[in-house]
């Protein structure tokens, strides 16, 4: 009975034994599955993996890009920096910590260190910030507890002071304050994230149109120019008028964008953008542009300047008075207020003001870097407001403004909006805007190579470059009142004069006469031959082909025997 | 026939877990591989940065023309200086080089002279 019951029992804790096996093993199986599809999702299905996270954690955000010039040349780069600091409480000599330290970084003052670590409770000392890569590995090498570094980034400039206003700069945070630098991050930022290729965390660099040889050797003749004549300030462009690429851009007094302390002077900024000026004579060639374009007059067109314009009470009078019947040519080379005021006037007032709006002179010309001013027109427009605005007086703009609206009259009347990247022939002539006719651009062409083969741009011939060019003296506002001892000097030139390509202003600010130029101050005798000497260097650096006419080679041969017998 | 067909399993378990193991160290070490070359490229990267600016520095022009005027004796480029390709060959100087081999005392150039 006991073992029936027993062997009735066993069967029955047997049976329920094996279905409790059963559903462990199957529960069992269960989470071992899950396991297992879970190790699969992981490992197979998501990879990921673990060093990109370190990678991504190394280099936060994207780089900065780089800025190069046309030709590749880098003008502004992020460069890896160590800074090192110390824990003092971490250190366990610090007479042994300081010794070394000193030996192994050379400008460590030993003193001021040692206050520095020896402080009681000091968690953390800067010991130096924004060291070499050798100096944080001899250092790191020393093996002294307490002693670290972090990594850091650092904009430099390793062509300093060399296109410092069309690249601009930085601040302590890498974030862009003036130039192409402020550019990258505001405006330009969809640019900048366009250089950007996030997979291998660096960037293609910003290409400028500037050619830093170009840059050079206009930077030099300015500055050269500056002292000789003993100038305020200076500055140039040179313009690439078929597609708006500016060149190089200079003006003088500049500044270092590698220096620390970056408060620079009002003086520093960058005049030929950010200062409107009165370009005086140089705007006549506008002048002429739209009596030509108007059909008011030709270059057989004649104007009596025997006598000064008399508008209300104002006399118009010329600097070079010729007190006779002029031609138009007459009156470009002589540069005859009253011949220019009267083409104006006889264009009209309406004429006038559609003539600048059409070239855009009534707007703020906006380029990639922020620094920009807006024109300063006449606010009420008279008969006296256009006939002095034929002349440039009461009638300022940004110098790069006038040297692009110039170029445009130049370049058969196409004028292209400037820019400070590297554009394509594509893009310019998606961007390009017709003037004026081309006839008109050929008058001004002529116009432009007469004036410097026998008017007041003269010194600017070098000789097998065709150079063309309009001078300006202009004289400064002084409370309210045109100063006539000080002058503001410009010249705008172009070469090679039959098909130009290149446009360039040279502008000094209150240059003195001095012995060599008899006296004189005019732009004729300061901003032109400036202009004349920075064209015979870049003409070759840009491809321009000198061309000899047989008057040249004459003239050539003149100046050989000059130099011979003077040498 | 159960202990047999238990035994292969425990057998297999144990090579797969070995297969397992030795597969994902040599991955540990592919993937230390890769994070070392990656960091060698960023420092690379970084040389060619600082090697840049270096090389743009020493380059300046400022620079190359203050070294040029104390150790060249070269003046601005003129523009008569520049000829087209076509008046090339009436620019070439008369006399041919040789000429200057004669009246030199190089032996070698003698010697080359005597072998022609």
């Amino acid at each position: 009975m006991q073992g029936e019951f027993d062997g009735k029992h066993d069967d029955a804790v047997k049976l329920a034994g094996q279905n409790r096996i059963r559903l462990v093993a199957i529960c069992f199986s269960f989470a071992f599955l899950a396991i297992a599809l879970q190790l699969a999702n992981l490992t197979i299905l998501k990879g990921v993996s673990v060093d990109d996270d370190a990678l991504a954690e190394h280099q936060p955000r994207l780089p900065r890009p780089d800025i190069v010039d046309r030709n590749g040349v880098v003008i502004a780069t992020d460069i890896a920096v160590a800074s090192l600091y110390a824990d003092p409480r971490k250190i366990i000599d610090i007479d042994d910590a300081v010794e070394s330290l000193t030996a192994t970084i050379s400008d460590l003052d030993a003193k001021a260190l040692r206050a520095k670590l020896i402080q009681p409770g000091r968690a953390f000392a800067w010991l130096k910030r924004q060291v070499s890569p050798e100096e944080r590995d001899a250092v790191y090498n020393l093996g002294i507890p307490g002693v670290g570094y972090v990594n850091e980034r650092k904009r430099v400039y390793p062509l300093g002071r060399l296109a410092a206003h069309t690249v601009g700069y930085v601040d302590v945070d890498s974030k862009g304050i003036a130039g192409i630098e402020k550019y990258l991050d505001d405006q330009g930022a969809l640019y900048t994230a366009s250089l950007a290729e996030p997979s291998t965390h660096t960037a293609m660099p910003a290409k400028l149109s500037t050619d830093t040889r170009v840059q050079f050797a206009l930077s030099d003749e300015v500055s050269k120019a500056v002292q000789k004549y003993r100038a305020n300030a200076g500055g140039g462009i040179v313009l690439d008028i078929t597609t708006g690429e500016i060149v190089a851009l200079c003006s003088l007094p500049d500044f270092n964008p590698n220096q620390e302390d970056k408060n620079f002077s009002r003086q520093q900024a960058n005049m030929m953008t950010s200062g409107v000026f009165e370009l005086g004579s140089v705007i006549k060639t506008v002048t002429f542009a739209m009596a030509f374009d108007y059909g008011v007059t030709d270059l057989n067109g004649r104007y009596d300047a025997r006598f000064p314009l008399i508008i209300g009470n104002a006399h118009i009078s010329d600097y070079h008075a010729q007190r006779k019947v002029l031609t138009v040519p007459e009156i470009f080379i002589n540069s005859s207020n009253i011949g220019t005021a009267k083409m104006a006037l006889d264009v009209g007032l309406e004429g006038h003001q559609e003539f600048l709006r059409r070239v855009g002179f009534f707007d703020r010309l906006i380029t990639e870097i922020p620094e920009s001013a807006k024109p300063l027109l006449p606010k009420h427009w008279s008969r006296l407001a256009t006939a002095t605005a034929a002349f440039g007086h009461g009638f300022a703009v940004q110098p790069l403004q006038g040297i692009s609206v110039i170029g445009g009259l130049l370049n058969h009347g196409i004028m292209t909006q400037p820019t400070f990247l590297q554009r394509d022939v594509a893009e310019a002539d998606v961007l390009a805007k017709r003037i004026v006719k081309p006839e008109t651009s050929d008058k001004i062409r002529y116009l432009f190579r007469l004036n410097v083969e026998e008017g007041t741009a003269s010194k600017a011939d070098v000789i097998g470059y065709r150079v063309g060019g309009k001078t300006g003296t202009a004289e400064k506002v002084v409370n309210g009142r045109y100063a006539h001892d000080k002058l503001l000097n410009s010249f705008i030139g172009a070469f090679p004069m039959e098909n130009p390509r290149y446009a360039i202003i040279v502008m000094l600010d209150e240059p003195k006469a001095t012995p060599e130029t008899f006296g004189f101050a005019t732009a004729g005798w300061n901003a032109v031959p400036t202009a004349g000497k920075i064209i015979e260097r870049i003409a070759p650096l840009l491809g321009v082909a000198p061309k000899f006419t047989p008057q040249d080679i004459e003239k050539l041969a003149k100046l050989a025997k000059t130099a011979d017998k003077s040498g | 026939m159960h202990k047999f067909f238990n035994a292969c399993l425990v057998l297999a378990v144990l090579i797969s877990a070995f297969v397992l193991y030795s597969l994902e160290h040599s991955t540990r070490g592919l993937e230390r591989q890769i994070a070392k070359l990656k960091s060698g490229i960023l420092d690379e990267r970084e040389e060619i940065k600082v090697l840049g600016a270096e090389w743009s520095s020493l380059t300046r022009p400022e620079r190359l023309q203050k070294l040029a005027a104390e150790n060249l004796k070269l003046k601005t480029v003129t523009a008569q200086q520049f000829i087209s390709e076509d008046e090339l060959p009436a620019k070439v100087p008369p006399e041919p080089v040789l000429v200057v081999n004669e009246k030199s005392k190089d032996p070698i150039a003698d010697i080359l002279k005597e072998m022609q």
